[in-house]
This record gives structure tokens, C-alpha cells and sequence, in this order.
């Protein structure tokens, strides 16, 4: 394959390395020809300087380790080479026989970014096992990431897959790209790692150290990233055999040889970076974002813009609100930028939950803004719903982080509040001018959806679901206003209704739910929008709550602090509907007794009249028994004499 | 976007609050706008608080939010709460009603010293229906909002009279404002001062709440 790169065109150029663990040999361009080149051959390598990488040959050897520590210099001869002034399209094909060593992690993860930015592509070509770090430095420069099923094949796969450069790789058909594994590795051992943070000083002190560390049970190692860094500043990974400075620096350094009071220090500097550490935290928070979006995103426009419009696609046809399937479209591979973006962001926070909450707030603002950049392509109404997806995404995780934070007196304020609210239960509708319907036998609260609604608040996680209740409150509360007005409420009404919503409910965690909506909610929706209007409300709903007095009550002060300090009879809804309804019963029983007695009364005049009836009708028998006895005795007298004629 | 800005393709969203004592007609004149009827009971909005319009004004797309705000006196303190970050404001008096002339000129002077110049102000006479029990005098009222920096209208829910001009000038000069906004930030370099907005709030709520704090225990 070498062959074939060096006959494609005149000005291909061919180096071969092996690399071992301990060392690295130039196999193609040896002593003599280097030498060569040094001398005159410079200007003639203008076209193409190509860096291959040859294990094969000792591939073989007895220790399966790995190899590359020859790639730092081997890119270091390309970058020279372009530093003469010529853009040329270099490649560095890996490949790849035995398993990842440790060791080189941080030289290759330098390579990476340094061929990143030389704009020369890493292919690989693995024989082997899987490499993460290889499916990194592959996505990363954008080439070419392969495992090679059928080692018997390997010259098909060389000359077909990896001969052609990138602009002829357009028109093949080539292996689909992995799913780049882009957790990192811990540094010493090799294991992936979901969440890590350990600081150069702590890495420098040994992984021993390390797990000394994590047996006293500290709460986490907490380490910025930046620290990881070259501390020169020059944008590498530092290591910690060099005291943390990359491979360059040090070289420069030790070079110069200006700096021993600095190796001295370094003891001194474990002890000081504790302390440094809680001083220097809002320092500490530029460096984050420095990390996330100041390197993160050189590598993300350098990727291929159509890759991400292709996930932008996918996100255009999100139906609003469908959380599930926008989860969905994040797990694709083609939006793993995104996510990858999303989970970093997440664990930085997550590790700093100690910040202050003003600072995390301006984080997650500032992390809306870039990602709102990320959408730019998208029609305003669809970056909208994008971004409430986030919000949800990113919200929803840091919620146990930041809400009701211990760095502000949010707690306080909330029982404050709370004790407030809870002194003010005298307060009828009627005070606060909220339309409410009188007496009748059917006296439950018509606010009572909207009451649950708003205590509903604090059990959701995302600021948007939070103004979702108070969007539903707001709707049950114009519902229930309908009923008693003709016209649309106003503003009067509502705010009026409102104020008398929190007193009754009394949300849970009302001021902080509150905060933590302004801190962390999306600026747009809180800004503009129907709910935007609803939460204002509610802001000035709970700021009435706070100064309430007896002139807004329509109360002399007098009155009020009465009613306050409890020598006034609260006439509080309950009591007073319970009151009215014991009032109305004992009413009605009055009513049911005066009834009682009337029929009574209506009872025994019947009955007397019944009896004088029972007898008048006596005597009037009487009568006419006496009456008729005689004429029946005069009728015997008769026949008698009759009979006696027969 | 709060701001009212975006670039020129884009859409253009302003926040206007209504402001306006309690019968001066407020609710009539959003709902003239907005649904185009007046007293009517097929009214289809249950709240004539919050009302949205969407117009294009010389082929830019203008999202108009109307927020009403509470305008009786015990309300009066939570003024600030409302209209902070609006583009326009609406201040509505009856012109039967003098002491709502008054209200409007205490308004004016809040809203000035809060949000500067920055706020396009509007003030509205209603009720012009009602020409003949007149007791704000029209030089007076005119007068005023020129010493200002405010438009006078005369509008009549009831009749639909003036209402459309209202809105449609306050649009323009909303967007004249936006635009000019926007240059002056693209010399600037304060490209985030948009995105800061949202942390901004912070600062007014524990003043508010301090504010309410003193209220308190004078209370």
C-alpha cells in the first residue's frame, strides 16, 4: 500500500515509523535520507508529507503494548514541514496490532489536537481490539475509524478504504462511522470513567496517592480540567512527568533553565492549591468556561457542517413538546455533539455545586446562549422549542444541585414567607375585592383547582413545568372568574384572585421556586410570553403579600393589627362559611320548629275540633234517640193493640 | 429577543403594558384591538389581561404582547414589576375623568425614572364618545405628553375610533427604537448585555423584597 501511495502522484511523500512502547524507529525515511532532506530536499517536499505508521513489523514482538509514542514526533516533522509555507494534505494512517497502553495517553491526546489543528487527518486501521482513544483522534481530525473484520484482508481494506484521500473519499461508499466512545480514561489506569476530576498535582503525587485519597473518603477529587492543561497555557494536556506542563513547554523550559525555584515549589503548591481553592472558586468558574467553550468548540467547527445539519434536520421534524422523542433523536449519533455538550456541561455543574448560585446561574445562561448558537439554523419559533427541550434536559438533572441553593437565604426567605402567609388567614375574598359567591347551600371554593394547581409548583424539576402549573392556575383562575363576571377579567381581577390563590395555598418553597425560575428558566419564556405575564403576576402577587397593610385591605391599621395579632375574631373563609352554615341550620331548624308547633297547634284544634264535632254529633244522636225511643214505644203502643185485634 | 430586537429578518417582539386607572376603559380598548368588540357577549377570551397581536408593519413581522397591568391604588407599589423590559407603554385616562389624568402623570413619571428614555410612551384619552362631559381639557392633555416626550391619541372603544392608529404608530416608533438600539450595540461590544437579561431580574427581586421587608415592619 506504501507502494501504491508513493506511485498515485510524483509529490506523495511516505514515512514509515514503528513504534513500541519504549521506542520508535523510522523505518522508511532512515538516517541517510533524512539527513538528505535536511540539507536540500526541503523545498521538493512541498506537496505532501505522509506519515505512516507501521506496526506490523513489530507488531508481532513479544509484549502486547502499545506503540505510539513516535507519532508526537512524527507529526511534529509534518507541522515543521508545513511551517515552510505549504499547505499540503497530510494523512497519518494508525495501524494498530495491540491493545492501548496507558502511558502515552496524554502525548496521544496532544497529537490529536495538535494534527487537529494542523488539519492533518488520523486514520485508523485497528487489527485488534477496539481503541476509544483511536475513535477520538479519528472523529476528532475527521478520518477514517475502522476495525478490520477479516484480518486476511488487510491490503483490500488498506489500498480500498484508506489509500484515497479525503476529497476521492466523498465518492466511496466506506464503512458507516463508529459511535465514538468519548468518555475519557483515567489517566493511569485505563478505565473509562464516567465522571473524573483529578488535578495535575494530586495525578503528579501518584495514583497511589489517588486512592489514599479515595480511602479517607474525601467528597470527590475536585480538579479543574484547566489544570490538566499545559501550564503554559498553550491549549495541551499537561502531564504530570513534566510537571505539568506538556512536552513542548517542558522542553523549552528545561532548555532555559530559568525556572528552579518553580520545581522547588511544586512541593509547596499541594498544600496551597487546598487553599487556593475556596478563595479563587469565581476564578475557578471563567476557567470552566473557558474549558467548555473555549476549546470544546474549535473541534466542533472543524467537524463537518453537514453532519449537523442533518441532526438539525431531525430536530426540525421534533413535534412541540415531545420530550421523549427529542431524548430519542439525542441518543442518534449524528447529534452526539449536542449531547456529548449537554453531559459535560452537566458533570461540570454537578461538580461544582459549591459555586455560588448567582455563578451557576450566569453558566447556565451562558451555556443557553451557545447552544441557542448551535440551533442558529433553525426557524426562531423551532430554536424556541429547541431550547425549552434543554432546559428540561439540563434542568431537570441540576435541580437537586441548585434549587433552594445553600449559598443564598433562599430557606430563610421561604419560611418567612410562609409564616407570613400563614399570619395572614384572616384575609377574606371580600377584603381583597375577589368576586366569590355568596352564602347558598353550596359554599366550596371555586379557586380550588387553581389552589392545587400552584401547590402543584414545587414538585415539578424544569422551570418551564413550574410555569406550566402556574400557566394551569392561571387558566382555572379566569375560569372560575368567568362564572362570576360577564366581561374577560382584567388585570384587577386577576391579580386580585391570584393574590387570594397564594394566601389560601400557601405554596411550598414559594421564594424559592421563584428564584430558581429567574435563575435558571430560559430568558424568552420568562421575558415575553403568556406564562412570562402569569409569572410576573405571581412576582407581584407574592411582593403584595410582603408589604400588606390595612389601607390595601381597606382596613384602618388599627383593624389590621388587630386582626394580626389574633384579638380580632378571624372570621377566616373556613370558619366563616362554617359559622354561616351552622346560622342557616339553626334557621331552618327555627323555621322546622315554628312549623312543628303550627302543626301542632293545627293538631289540636282538629283534635278539639274533632272532639266537639265527636260530640255535638252525640248529643245530636242523643237527641234523636230520645226523640225516636218515644216514637218507637208510641209505634209498640200501636201494633201491640193490632196484634191483638189479629 | 426580549428586547425587542433580532436582525432585520427576523421577527420583531415588544412587550407593551396597559396602563390606566380602574373604569377608564382599558379592557374595552385591548379587546376593540385585539377581538373587535366592545361590550359583546360572544367575547370568545375568558381574560382580557394578556392579548397577543401579530402585524407586519412595511414587511417586518411585529409580535405585539399587550400586558394589562393592575391599575387600582392598592396595586400601585407593583408597578415596577410589570413594566420592566417593555418596549411601549399605553397610558390610558378617561377624558371625563380628571383624576385619571392625574394617575397618567404619575405613571409618566415613574415609568421615565425607571426605564429612561428607552420606553416609547403613549397617552390615550378614552371615551371620546363621550365628548360632551369632557373634563380633560385636548391642549391640556396635548400639551402635557409633548413636555414628555409622549403622543396624545383620542380613541373610543365603543365607537372603534383612533384605536388602530394608536397601536400601529406606537408600533413604529417601538421598532424605530429597536433598530436604533441595535446599532449602537453593534458598535458596541456588548453582545451578551441580551443574554444577561435573564440574570438581570435577579438584581430587582431581592430589592423588592427588601423594599417589602421595610414595609413590613413598619406594618
Amino acid at each position: 500500500m506504501a507502494n501504491a501511495h508513493l506511485v498515485m502522484t510524483r509529490t506523495n511523500k511516505l514515512a514509515i515509523i514503528a513504534s513500541h512502547c519504549q521506542e520508535n524507529r523510522f523505518l522508511y525515511p532512515n538516517k541517510l535520507w533524512k539527513a538528505e532532506e535536511a540539507a536540500g530536499d526541503h523545498v521538493g517536499v512541498s506537496a505532501g508529507g505522509d506519515g505512516k505508521y507501521e506496526l506490523l513489523s513489530v507488531a508481532d514482538d513479544i509484549i502486547a503494548e502499545e506503540i505510539r509514542n513516535l507519532m508526537a514526533k512524527n507529526i511534529h516533522r509534518v507541522s515543521k514541514e508545513l511551517e515552510a509555507g505549504q499547505d499540503m494534505k497530510s494523512r497519518i494512517l494508525v495501524i494498530k496490532a495491540a491493545e492501548d497502553c496507558a502511558l502515552q495517553y496524554m502525548n496521544f491526546m496532544n497529537v490529536i489536537f495538535a494534527a487537529q489543528k494542523q488539519n492533518i487527518l488520523i486514520d485508523a486501521c485497528v487489527l485488534d481490539s477496539d481503541s476509544g482513544l483511536l475513535q477520538q483522534a479519528c472523529d476528532i481530525t475527521g478520518g477514517l475509524y475502522l476495525k478490520i473484520p477479516q484480518k486476511t484482508a488487510l491490503t483490500q481494506y488498506l489500498l480500498w478504504v484508506f489509500l484515497p484521500d479525503a476529497d476521492q473519499r466523498s465518492q466511496l461508499v466506506l464503512p458507516p462511522p463508529v459511535h465514538v466512545d468519548y468518555r475519557a480514561a483515567c489517566f493511569c489506569h485505563r478505565n473509562l470513567i464516567e465522571i473524573g476530576y483529578v488535578c495535575s498535582v494530586c495525578l503528579s503525587s501518584n495514583g497511589v496517592n489517588l486512592r489514599r485519597m479515595w480511602a479517607e473518603q474525601r467528597r470527590g477529587i475536585h480538579v479543574t480540567q484547566d489544570e490538566l492543561l499545559c501550564k503554559d497555557g498553550c491549549g495541551f494536556y499537561g502531564n504530570s512527568a513534566w510537571q505539568g506542563y506538556c512536552s513542548k513547554c517542558w522542553r523549552k523550559r528545561k532548555t532555559s533553565k530559568e525556572d528552579h525555584g518553580v520545581h522547588e515549589d511544586s512541593r509547596s503548591q499541594l498544600s496551597k492549591t487546598e487553599e487556593k481553592k475556596n478563595v479563587e472558586k469565581g476564578r475557578r468558574s471563567s476557567a470552566i468556561m473557558r474549558l467548555l467553550w473555549g476549546s470544546s468548540s474549535p473541534p466542533q467547527q472543524g467537524k463537518s457542517p453537514e453532519a449537523e445539519k442533518s441532526s438539525l434536520k431531525f430536530f426540525q421534524n421534533l413535534e412541540p413538546g415531545d420530550f421523549p422523542g427529542f431524548l430519542k433523536l439525542l441518543r442518534n449519533p449524528s447529534s452526539h455533539h449536542l449531547q456529548s455538550r449537554c453531559t459535560a456541561f452537566l458533570n461540570t455543574i454537578e461538580a461544582y455545586h459549591d459555586l455560588p448560585v448567582q455563578k451557576q446561574s450566569d453558566l447556565v445562561q451562558d451555556f443557553y446562549q451557545t447552544i441557542a448558537a448551535y440551533f442558529d439554523g433553525l426557524p426562531e419559533l423551532q430554536v424556541s422549542q429547541m431550547m425549552e427541550h434543554i432546559e428540561k434536559l439540563i434542568m431537570t438533572r441540576l435541580h437537586k444541585w441548585v434549587f433552594c441553593h445553600d449559598s443564598c437565604d433562599d430557606e430563610q426567605k421561604d419560611l418567612t414567607l410562609q409564616r407570613r402567609i400563614k399570619s395572614l388567614n384572616w384575609v377574606t375574598p371580600e377584603m381583597l375585592h375577589v368576586p366569590f359567591p355568596k352564602g347558598g347551600s353550596d359554599t366550596s371554593d371555586p379557586y380550588l383547582p387553581a389552589i392545587t394547581a400552584i401547590i402543584e409548583m414545587d414538585a415539578k424539576r424544569a422551570p418551564q413545568d413550574k410555569l406550566a402549573c402556574l400557566f394551569k392556575c392561571s387558566q382555572h383562575v379566569f375560569q372560575a372568574l368567568a362564572v362570576e363576571n360577564r366581561q374577560p377579567a382584567n388585570a384587577d381581577d386577576f391579580l386580585s384572585v391570584l393574590i387570594y390563590v397564594v394566601l389560601r395555598a400557601n405554596p411550598p418553597r414559594l421564594h424559592s421556586n421563584i428564584n430558581y425560575i429567574v435563575r435558571f428558566g430560559l430568558p424568552h419564556s420568562l421575558m415575553a410570553g403568556e406564562s412570562g405575564y402569569y409569572f410576573t403576576n405571581l412576582s407581584c402577587a407574592v411582593a403584595f403579600i410582603e408589604k400588606l397593610d390595612g389601607p390595601s385591605l381597606n382596613l384602618t391599621s388599627e383593624e389590621f393589627n388587630a386582626y394580626m395579632q389574633g384579638r380580632r375574631a378571624p372570621p377566616t373563609l373556613a370558619e366563616c362559611s362554617g359559622q354561616q352554615r351552622a346560622q342557616e341550620n339553626r334557621e331552618q331548624l327555627e323555621k322546622l320548629k315554628n312549623r312543628q308547633e303550627k302543626v301542632e297547634q293545627g293538631v289540636r284544634a282538629l283534635q278539639e275540633q274533632l272532639d266537639s264535632w265527636v260530640r255535638s254529633v252525640q248529643d245530636q244522636i242523643d237527641d234523636v234517640k230520645a226523640q225516636t225511643v218515644l216514637v218507637l214505644k208510641e209505634d209498640g203502643a200501636e201494633a201491640q193493640p193490632g196484634e191483638t185485634v189479629c | 429577543m426580549a428586547a425587542g430586537g433580532g436582525t432585520a429578518n427576523r421577527t420583531y417582539s415588544f412587550k407593551v403594558v396597559l396602563l390606566g386607572e380602574g373604569c377608564v376603559g382599558k379592557t374595552s380598548l385591548v379587546l376593540r384591538y385585539c377581538e373587535n368588540k366592545f361590550n359583546d357577549k360572544h367575547i370568545t377570551t375568558l381574560q382580557a389581561s394578556f392579548l397577543t397581536k401579530k402585524l407586519n408593519i412595511t414587511g417586518k413581522r411585529v409580535n405585539l404582547a399587550i400586558w394589562d397591568t393592575a391599575g387600582q391604588e392598592r396595586f400601585h407599589a407593583l408597578g415596577p414589576i410589570y413594566y420592566r423590559d417593555s418596549n411601549g407603554a399605553i397610558l390610558v385616562y378617561d377624558i371625563t375623568d380628571e383624576d385619571s389624568f392625574q394617575k397618567v402623570k404619575n405613571w409618566v413619571k415613574e415609568l421615565r425614572k425607571m426605564l429612561g428614555n428607552e420606553i416609547c410612551l403613549c397617552i390615550v384619552g378614552n371615551k371620546i364618545d363621550l365628548e360632551k362631559e369632557r373634563h380633560v381639557s385636548v391642549e391640556d392633555a396635548e400639551s402635557y405628553a409633548k413636555s414628555v416626550g409622549a403622543k396624545h391619541y383620542h380613541t373610543s372603544a365603543k365607537l372603534s375610533k383612533g384605536i388602530e392608529e394608536l397601536f400601529l404608530d406606537l408600533c413604529k416608533r417601538m421598532m424605530e427604537t429597536a433598530q436604533v438600539e441595535e446599532r449602537s450595540k453593534g458598535n458596541g461590544t456588548s453582545q451578551t448585555s441580551t443574554g444577561r437579561r435573564g440574570v438581570q431580574i435577579i438584581d430587582d427581586e431581592p430589592q423588592a423584597a427588601a423594599a417589602a421587608g421595610g414595609c413590613c415592619s413598619s406594618g
